[in-house]
């Protein structure tokens, strides 16, 4: 280390990832410093210190990771399958023109439905089990994924298909190397607001009808006028949704290096 | 066998005949021209030999083994040059023969990478590679050097006509650039109004360079263009002829 580099100013590299957080720890800290003060009332708005103490106290006796885990497990179960099948049956149907008559024009009326309006009636058909809450969740990460995944390969250039196939690569190499593949940008936008939408509609599943999850919790902290299980189950869907966010462009950062491969040259 | 043999293809779209009666026979090592106004149909014929468009009529008996190269690379991007070169090879020793592909158009070194880094003379040799990695018997060339830069151009005739030497398939080069075609093909067709108008056999010497009896051959195909004088359809008179030569010669410029 040279006396020089030691007068430079950070290097953004240490600076970049930081800076978009500057502003939301400002925020907890304004928070908490009116909260100390005794600005705010702690029934309206208590202090980032009482929901940790809440997350404390919820932890020990295991309520919080029952309900982080029952949850999570729906979140993935459900996203996994509705993301699966908006895949599969939206590459189907961008690759034929049959496909498109016998699903794309049902999920163009569908996509129309708001979900909280089938909470109700998942629910009647289902049960208070496991099923209607993972339905949702599926069927939420569907419609737009298979929304997005369908106009993405419609948009896929076709001269790259006719390539593929006078080199004769099958019908299933070619919705796998060329459509999927050049499907990828508009599949992983639509994955990012799918996952976004299923978790949202799992709170309003699990607060509607549920004996566990982070949208119980939330259910019943809210009878009891527990304000700060309330914020804590806030920050936990604030968490999760990072979470996914952080996932989606791990995927992105991998699967899409072709893209950014002129730009870093 | 021949690897391209049709007879009587016809071709329309909605209502107009782009194709009316196309005859034509390629054999290996023959290397084949079509020259055409711009919609005259020289690339729904190539398709059709492609097999990506099909004839409204007549008979066609094309070889199975076809490789195409377009004016556009046409690589997947999101592949790197190596895996597109492999497209569609099934065989044990792919990974050899893409090496040794790129190697024959010189992008050795560019193996690993991503399409959108290529300039557009190496786009258009990986996509080359592509063609030739599968030993073709029939390579087809819808304008491959129509978006090239004059220098790039001309360094990429070099290598196709040395890569031709090599390999011997039957090319058939869809191109409206007159020089180009008398520079590379043996024989040059004209298509216009949907026939093969008219048919040019390029004699060369050993050296390469025209023989006596090809040395008037641009100004025949400007004629059978139509594209050389106002009275350039005439047939008859020597005037006439000198002037396309003298024009030809103005053009020219190989
Ligand atoms: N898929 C198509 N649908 C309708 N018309 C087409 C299609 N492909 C080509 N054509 C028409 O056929 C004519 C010949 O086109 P093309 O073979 O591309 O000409 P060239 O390659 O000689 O410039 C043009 O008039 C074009 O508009
Ligand atoms: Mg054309």
């Amino acid at each position: 280390m040279s006396k020089a580099a030691v007068a430079k100013p950070l290097p953004s590299i240490v600076i970049a990832p930081v800076l978009p957080w500057l502003s939301t720890f400002a925020v907890i800290a304004v928070w908490q410093i009116a909260s100390s003060l005794g600005l705010l009332q702690e029934q309206i708005l208590p202090g980032p210190d009482a929901v940790l103490r809440a997350a404390w106290t919820s932890a020990q006796d295991g309520t919080l990771t029952d309900a982080v885990v029952a949850s999570v497990l729906r979140a993935l179960v459900g996203s996994l399958a509705g993301g699966v099948l908006a895949i599969v049956i939206g590459v189907a149907s961008g690759f034929s023109r049959l496909g498109e008559f016998i699903v794309d024009k049902p999920i163009q009326m569908a996509r129309a439905i708001p979900f909280t309006a089938l909470v109700p009636l998942f629910i009647l058909w289902f049960g208070i089990g496991e099923e209607p809450k993972i339905l949702l969740v599926s069927w939420a990460v569907f419609v737009p994924l298979y929304l997005s995944t369908f106009s993405g390969i419609r948009n896929v250039d076709r001269r790259l298909v006719e390539v593929a196939r006078v080199y004769k690569l099958s019908s299933i190499e070619i919705s796998w190397r060329v459509l999927l593949h050049g499907a990828l940008p508009s599949v992983l936008g639509g994955l990012r607001y799918a996952l976004g939408l299923g978790l949202a509609v799992l709170i309003v599943a699990e607060s509607v009808n549920a004996k566990n999850g982070i949208g119980a919790l939330l259910s019943s902290a809210r009878q009891y006028a527990q304000t700060d299980v309330v914020l804590l189950c806030i920050s936990l869907y604030a968490l999760l949704g990072l979470l996914t966010d952080m996932l989606v462009r791990v995927l992105e950062l991998r699967l899409l290096r072709w893209r950014s491969a002129y730009v870093a040259q | 066998m021949y690897p391209v043999d049709i007879k009587g293809i016809q071709r329309s779209y909605s209502g107009s005949e782009v194709l009316k009666h196309i005859d034509l026979k390629i054999a290996r090592g023959e290397f084949v021209a079509l020259l055409g106004r711009s919609g005259s149909g020289k690339s729904t014929l190539l398709r059709i030999l492609a097999g990506l468009d099909r004839p409204d009529g007549g008979t066609t008996s094309i070889s199975a083994n076809v490789a195409i190269v377009f004016q556009d690379a046409r690589l997947l991007p999101w592949e790197n040059v190596a895996r597109n070169v492999a497209m569609g090879l099934t065989e044990q020793d792919a990974k050899e023969r893409v090496r040794n592909a790129l190697a024959e158009v010189g992008l050795s070194h560019r193996i690993d990478a991503w399409p959108v880094t290529l300039s557009g003379g190496e786009a258009q040799r990986a996509a080359l590679a592509r063609a030739l990695v599968r030993e073709p018997d029939l390579l087809l060339l819808d304008e491959p050097f129509g978006a090239l830069d004059a220098l790039t151009r001309i360094a990429m005739h070099d290598l196709v006509l040395e890569l031709f030497e090599r390999h011997r398939p039957a090319v058939f080069m869809v191109t409206h650039d007159v020089d180009e075609a008398i520079k590379l093909a043996d024989r040059i067709l004209v298509l216009d109004n949907g026939h093969i108008h008219a048919e040019f056999t390029v004699e060369r010497s050993r050296d390469g360079s025209l023989a006596a009896a090809s040395t008037s051959i641009r100004a025949d195909l400007l004629r059978a263009l139509g594209v050389a004088h106002s009275s350039g359809r005439s047939r008859t008179g020597h005037e006439t002829e000198s002037h396309h030569l003298r024009l030809a010669a103005q053009n020219g410029a190989i």
